[in-house]
């Protein structure tokens, strides 16, 4: 198998990522809330997965360690910021000419819902790569009510409701360029429409028709694998089943979903899993200075990477982000020279 | 395959210097800009960014808030710092240059 090697883009034990942080690094790291909350103060930002998929063998869910990405060597400066729902859409104000804003946002919280939404028009957002993930947590303790938690590493406090923000500087020569590589296109079988904004949809429009989502999905034994699609703002985003309620007949999802605006199943692959992986890897293959890349936590179970390797390295993320909300889909940061 | 990927070498900066030169961009004057900003040429562009933006200029023009100067000059300056990601669609629309 091809495998891709991202220098600094590992995952560590705890004490290693201590020393680092207390040697000065910058660092993005993802782990279980337990050790992230051991770290100490420095320069780093985090949110809560303790979902891996790793080069070397199998991926894992695992408490004890830590995702870490240095990006110190690619920077030239490098600040930590915390936004709120009220502030968020300045994050690509701040920052630097050159460079790229690193986003760590709180899963299902109302940042989570508000950034979904109006990411698009946010001031100067395309300027600079805006990246990043949706934490999340162990799906068993996410599904009774646990909240996923970002890090602010300066202060080494924990938010349940806010955003971090690592602002990167680049060098003047290089640029940050993020890729998105996605699977998944619209069917264009139904066309599906809710009544109000969120992550959660009981009666829904069904081709003009008010259903219930939830018996729509049992009675058509849809595969819920694959997301729903819509167009934001011109491009296809994909829109992640999470799970099916039995005792409350409604249906929760990774991303909210908007009230006039329209979406519909996407096609079906032979298997999306091989065809994810091979693209995923061809675009790697192709790339020579990647410093990031993280997957959906989806890709992980249903592609059952905690039993086998896809040759390279990341945390399995409740959401991505690359410019706005994107779900199911594989993102990687790649610096050219301009 | 192993890709060592942040390796910022002397010899790695001369391969990314000597790399760099191969990706350059149409010339602002090419009718093409233009017409992409005002939604002339229909290209589902597979740069995120590119479909993104394209749509925005669409619509600001449409509605008054940009022209098409200023739509095909920002969309040039954005072009211009990520000439490596918009190859791709370029090679489609202005076929070569």
């Amino acid at each position: 198998m091809k495998t891709v090697d991202i220098k600094n883009h590992q995952l560590l034990d705890l004490d290693t990522t201590i020393g680092l942080i207390k040697s000065g690094k910058t660092l993005v790291v993802s782990g279980d809330e337990q050790v992230l909350s051991k770290l100490p103060a420095g320069n780093w930002i985090g949110g809560t997965i303790p979902y891996f998929y790793l080069k070397e063998g199998p991926g894992r869910l695992d408490k004890e360690h830590i995702f870490v990405t240095d990006f110190t060597d690619a920077l030239v400066d490098a600040k930590v910021a915390t936004y709120n729902v009220n502030n968020l859409q300045k994050v690509g104000e701040n920052g630097f000419d050159n460079g790229f804003h690193f986003l760590i946002l709180p899963a299902l919280r109302d940042i989570h819902l508000s950034f979904a939404l109006n990411a698009p028009d946010y001031s100067n957002i395309y300027t600079n790569p805006l990246l990043g993930f949706i934490a999340g947590a162990d799906l068993d303790e996410f599904t009774t009510g646990s909240l996923s938690k970002v890090y602010n590493g300066q202060t080494a406090q924990a938010f349940t409701d806010e955003a971090v923000v690592l602002h990167a500087k680049l060098p003047a020569r290089q640029v940050a360029r993020l890729e998105i590589v996605n699977v998944f296109e619209p069917s264009n079988e139904i066309s599906l429409e809710v009544f109000q904004d969120g992550f959660t949809v009981q009666d829904c429009l069904i081709d003009g028709q008010r259903r219930n989502l939830y018996e729509f999905v049992k009675e058509n034994a849809l595969d819920v694998s694959y997301p729903l699609v819509s167009n934001y703002g011109g491009a296809s985003v994909n829109v992640s089943f999470q799970r099916l309620d039995d005792e409350n007949q409604q249906v929760i999802f990774y991303a909210p979903l908007f009230a006039g605006r329209k979406y519909t199943l996407s096609k079906k692959t032979d298997d999306y899993v091989k065809a994810f992986a091979d693209k995923a890897i061809q675009a790697l293959a192709e790339e020579q200075h990647i410093i990031y890349n993280c997957n959906c936590i989806l890709n992980y179970l249903y592609g059952k990477l905690d039993q086998h390797s896809i040759g390279y390295s990341g945390a399995a993320t409740f959401g991505e982000i690359g410019y706005q909300l994107l779900n199911q889909t594989f993102t990687y940061l790649a610096i050219d020279e301009s | 395959m192993d890709l060592y990927i942040r390796d910022l070498s002397e010899e790695n900066l001369v391969f990314m210097q000597e790399t760099s030169k191969k990706y350059t961009i149409p010339p602002r004057d090419r009718e093409e800009w233009k017409m992409i900003v005002t939604g002339e040429i229909k290209h589902y562009f597979k740069n995120f960014v590119l479909q993104m933006k394209s749509n925005e200029y669409k619509r600001k023009i449409e509605n008054g808030t940009l022209t098409p100067d200023e739509a095909t000059d920002d969309l040039y300056q954005l072009c211009e710092k990520y000439a490596i990601a918009v190859q791709n669609d370029f090679k489609i629309i202005f076929k070569e240059w």
